[in-house]
């Protein structure tokens, strides 16, 4: 055999070997398809997580603590679905969280500071800087076990209420939001997110923010989840909404925000690695529920109302007088295999390289419905980014028809108000939808309907 | 033994050949990692939105302050009417004042509420449910941060009758405010024309300002029905909240 054949055969062999390797990635990043959708509990690829464990996760997710369990001192419910429930677990409910502060004398928003536990002339205690307002406490408080009706929990005299000082005279509410098929919203690159200003008009530009990620060290990403963008990774958000809605601390958040009347420890070691601290959740909560979420699938439409013709002439209105540049209506997922969550997390077959219809840029955005409330932290210069304190998140309209209060307030009962409270950045758009006609409008709200 | 070595020879050219494609396919497959990682995040400090001058053009300067505009004609103030409420209200001249000016919604643009009378004829119009303002009645609109601020005080819609005198409010678009030609974001208040009308500004109030109000721009002082009280933006819809 010559010289020549011999490696050409070899180079061929190798080349064989390779070539299935190479072209598993390059058909995948040529071939996206449609995220699944359902209001359902059904898991969005059982390869990714099967239906037991979704089942189990969203048990989880539902799962009701108590005072014995770390929940509180202070705490806004009891659940995860207490507050994203309609229609199945996951989705969005009527309740609305409080935040307050003030403005310093230079125009700063500040964070609220407020005193508890201060009756009869005490001291009291103070909660600082935090905008969040908890509406529930569990002290004063006498709880018992419903077995043995012994007492378990004994604080009938501290008073951990806390109560919106009148100093604090900026006052919002933020709506909770839908967390069905954030794991796609996750799965969506920093270059994309960073690539949408750059296809919107001047004056109507998105704001990004770059928010650490609480499993990756503080490594920064482009935030994307709640109202001010505030997270980037769905483990940062179950970490921090299990600390600030429900009061119990967990690996990533140790600290709770007053120890009065706290009896569960916050030093507790994981259960599955005794080396780790997880405070309140030993069993590590916050990896199912950032789970469920990952598995969950996008929000779906209504069908039939979308396949009518007025909601489908609706859709083109939408796009016609230039709501999709904010709501944007269709973005796709980064390539199986990505990195993502500073290097925390690799995107999945199931939630790679899919197409979702989130209606939102998850960009920040000033409509002249920003409530003055700072939330970001600037990583330049670690403190409150003031310029975002009148911006806010796109909201995504998908899952829009499970609600009847509408944008982040909730203050607006009706699609046509609410779309009327659109200004600044939005002036344009809105005036266009005043220059509708009526049918026009219906239209447009039936499409509203639809999603 | 020739034919021996030959073939040992040829085995061992054989296995050396397919040891060397495994590397070098190995090599070749590594070297296009299916685990490429995302972009970081591009420094704040380098953001188109942070670093270039804020995009925002003239006529929607959203938070620099207004130079002090020109004292309105009643010419003006007709034309921003029409603009914003086609025929459906006329402006109410036997009211004084008719009309005053402030930045009732904080934002740095000067806006305009005019006392206007609504033509019976246009009260379909006027209570349409689509219609592009937003008919609403301050009194029924709760203080942010009260009790019960989360839940509406009226469940029925707020509709204007016939002979009602209505506050039209247009909110202001840049530095040209309630002037410019796309400030058409408008609100018609019932039960909030009174007398002795008054704008305090934010931060500034002389009078016995109810307790820690949170105003986010220019209030409107005035009497209704024999009470003195406040109008003001809550950032979603004008309230009211009465002055001691």
């Amino acid at each position: 055999m010559s010289t020549y054949l011999k490696i050409l055969i070899f180079l061929l062999f190798a080349v064989a070997l390779a070539l299935p390797l190479w072209t598993t990635t390059t058909v995948e990043s040529q071939s996206a398809t449609e995220a699944p959708t359902g209001f359902d509990t059904l898991t969005n690829d059982a390869t990714f997580v099967s239906q037991a464990t979704h089942d189990a996760d969203r048990d989880t997710f539902q799962e009701v603590d108590e005072v014995t369990r770390g929940l509180g001192p202070v705490y806004n419910a009891q659940s995860c679905a207490a507050c994203h429930q309609n229609p199945v677990t996951g989705g969005i409910s009527q309740i609305s969280e409080l935040r307050a502060g003030h403005t310093d004398g230079v125009g700063n928003f500040v964070p609220a500071t407020v005193t508890i536990n201060d009756g009869g002339g005490l001291v009291g205690i103070t909660i600082a800087n935090r905008s969040l307002i908890n509406q529930r406490a569990t002290c004063p408080g006498v709880v018992t076990d419903v077995t043995t009706h012994a007492i378990v929990y004994n604080h009938p005299n501290e008073q951990a209420q806390e109560r919106v000082p009148g100093a604090e005279t900026v006052r919002a509410r933020r709506m909770t939001t839908n967390v069905l098929g954030l794991g796609f919203v996750e799965c969506i690159s920093n270059t994309t997110l960073q690539n949408i200003p750059n296809g919107q008009p001047v004056g109507m530009k998105g704001e990004l923010t770059a928010v650490p990620v609480a499993e990756a060290g503080g490594a920064l990403r482009i935030g994307r989840f709640g109202w001010k963008s505030q997270d980037a990774s769905l483990l940062t958000f179950s970490s921090g909404a299990y600390l600030n809605e429900m009061g119990i601390t967990n690996r990533f958040n140790l600290s709770e925000v007053t120890t009065l009347c706290d009896d569960v420890s916050d030093t507790t070691p994981c259960a599955d690695n005794p080396s780790i601290r997880c405070g309140e959740d030993p069993e590590n909560d916050i990896d199912a529920f950032a789970r469920f979420m990952r598995a969950s699938k996008a929000p779906s439409r209504d069908a039939r109302l979308a396949a009518t013709a007025s909601a489908q002439a609706g859709a083109t209105l939408f796009n016609q007088i230039g709501c999709n540049i904010c709501h944007i209506t269709t973005l796709t997922t980064a390539t199986p295999g990505t990195l993502i969550n500073g290097g925390a997390f690799t995107v999945p077959n199931a939630l790679g390289n899919k197409i979702i219809h989130p209606y939102s840029d998850f960009l920040l955005h000033n409509v002249g419905t920003g409530d003055g409330i700072a939330q970001v932290i600037d990583p330049n210069t670690g403190q409150l980014d003031q310029s975002m304190a009148n911006k806010m998140r796109t909201a995504p309209l998908w899952g829009m028809r499970t609600r009847n209060e509408l944008m982040h307030d909730g203050l607006n009962y009706t699609r046509n108000d609410a779309i009327l409270r659109h200004a600044g950045e939005a002036t344009g758009v809105i005036n266009s939808y005043r220059n509708l006609s009526t049918t026009q409008k219906n239209q447009l709200i039936d499409f509203l309907n639809s999603l | 033994m020739v034919n021996n070595d030959h073939l040992r020879r040829r085995t061992y050219s054989f296995v050396t050949l397919i040891v060397s494609a495994l590397v070098i396919a190995t090599v070749a497959a590594c070297s296009k990692s299916p685990n490429s990682a995302e972009l970081r995040p591009i420094p704040i400090s380098a953001s188109p939105t942070s670093t270039t001058p804020p995009q925002i053009p003239p006529t929607l300067g959203l938070s620099k302050p207004s130079p002090t505009p020109a004292a309105p004609e009643i010419s003006e103030v007709a034309s921003a009417i029409a603009r914003g409420f086609d025929k459906s209200v006329t402006i109410d001249q036997s009211h004084a004042p008719a009309f005053v000016t402030g930045d009732f919604n904080g934002d740095g643009s000067q806006d305009l509420a005019v006392v206007t009378k609504a033509s019976d004829s246009a009260l379909p119009e006027i209570n349409n449910e689509l219609a592009n303002w937003t008919l609403e009645d301050p009194h029924e609109v709760p203080v942010p941060g009260t009790k019960g601020a989360d839940q509406p005080r009226r469940a029925k819609p707020v509709k204007a009758e016939p002979n009602d005198q209505l506050l039209a409010i247009i909110h202001g678009v840049g530095v040209e405010g309630w002037r410019n030609s796309e400030a058409r974001q408008t609100f018609l208040l019932r039960n909030a024309v009174g007398a002795q009308v008054t704008v305090q500004t934010a931060g500034k109030l002389p009078e016995s300002p109810p307790a820690n109000v949170p105003l986010r721009g220019d209030a409107i002082s005035e009497t209704v029905n024999g009470h003195r009280g406040l109008i003001f933006w809550t950032g979603a819809r004008y309230t009211w909240a009465p002055q001691r």
